[in-house]
């Protein structure tokens, strides 16, 4: 390929970039702001209000606090009584049966427990629970935490433990009595529900209305 | 007004902003967790295969866990709508893990050796739900809960928005 020589750079000096202009008019801008001469629209004189977008939400928040925290404390009431029936409609075929197992192994691990804003680390015991079911041998563990309302699992005198279990999953043994909804429960809850609702109407129209 | 009746104005005043701004900081939870809430509930249903677990105890004294029962953190290979990623699971108490594995809550944990594990998870396929566009994955019974309580949470809202509507057009 035959030598070129190279092109001369090209010079303009003839007007200046924008960039150069928009500093030249913010320039004059602020000279003329300074000599009292801004115009109405000029708005870099008044508040910023850009800056306050981001804060004006928790702002709204914060006005509204109490009739929103009323409307959710409302909302969560309705749907925690809809959810508990539906639960209880779900446990109402479930069929537990006690069941005697023995202790095989105990080892202390560390446990944590709270009681209001105070919290406590402890030594518990950890128990290997062994049951037979129609001739096959299951094991589960279970966390002696001995708190109050707990229910009392371990038998020490004769170092067994009561397990409740269901015929369909027989390896999944519950410690606690499980929840068997009667009629009444549903019915209870039903009304409750009803209740809820007849009152929220009430609160909206009010009573003599 | 005298001066003591000014003051305890004032009091009365700091003590009202004080309350609420606790009620602005619990409906601003009960927002955040809602939304949370939803995002769950709108992630996809999807399996994931085991590559990699850690067991391990913590001390409770560390704030985060409440016994020192075992620990397993799982690595995931999930696959979904051919999106392939990894990702790495909170940390599991072994009573979540087994249920999500589809076993007994109260499996001996305490009482299984490395052998136990290795058996129990290598290569193993869970149910998960996730989100591919952002790699976020939670086990699929938050999945159903989060699914619960959100249509429940939408059952009251429109009976509530339904009252108000006929309470004012009737």
């Amino acid at each position: 390929m035959p030598h070129r020589p190279a092109k001369p750079p090209r010079i303009r000096l003839a007007e200046p970039s924008a960039q150069a202009k928009r500093v030249t008019t913010l320039r004059t801008g602020a000279l003329e702001s300074r000599n009292c001469t801004a115009q109405a629209d000029d708005l870099s004189l008044w508040t910023n209000f850009e800056a306050m977008e981001a804060s004006m939400i928790y702002f709204l928040i914060a006005l509204s606090a109490p009739a929103t925290l009323f409307i959710f404390f409302w909302l969560w009431a309705l749907s925690e009584n809809h959810r508990k029936i539906y639960l209880l409609s779900k446990t109402r075929k479930k069929d537990y049966f006690p069941i005697r197992a023995e202790i095989v192994d105990q080892r202390m691990i560390k446990n944590r427990f709270h009681a209001h804003k105070r919290t406590w680390v402890h030594y518990c015991t950890i128990y290997l629970l062994r049951y037979q079911h129609e001739g096959r041998t299951y094991e589960v563990q279970y966390l002696d935490e001995q708190q109050v309302g707990d229910p009392v699992v371990i038998e020490k005198q004769t170092g067994t433990a009561t397990l409740y279990i269901k015929n369909e999953r027989p390896a999944d043994a519950h410690f606690e009595r499980p929840l068997k909804a009667g009629y009444f429960h549903i019915c209870l809850g039903l009304a409750l529900y009803l209740i809820t609702w007849v009152a929220t109407v009430l609160l909206i129209q009010g009573v003599g209305h | 007004m005298k001066n003591w009746e000014i003051a305890l104005a004032i009091v009365l005043l700091l003590i009202l902003m004080i309350f609420w701004a606790f009620f602005a900081r619990v409906v601003y939870g009960a927002l955040t967790m809602i939304i949370q809430r939803i995002k769950i509930a709108c992630m996809q249903p999807g399996t994931a295969q085991v590559i990699a677990f850690r067991v391990s105890t913590h001390d409770p004294e560390d704030r985060l866990y409440e016994d020192a029962r075992p620990v397993v953190e799982l690595e995931l290979n999930c696959e979904t709508k051919g999106k392939h990623f990894h990702l790495t699971l909170e940390p599991l108490t072994s009573q979540n893990l087994f249920k999500a594995l589809e076993l007994p809550e109260h499996s001996a944990s305490c009482w299984m050796s490395d052998s136990d594990w290795h058996q129990l998870l290598d290569g193993r396929w869970i149910a998960i739900a996730c989100n591919p566009r952002n790699e976020k994955a939670v086990l699929i019974e938050q999945l159903h809960y989060s699914r619960e309580v959100v249509a429940f949470w939408l059952i009251a809202s429109a009976g509530l928005v339904t009252t108000v509507l006929l309470a004012w057009y009737t």
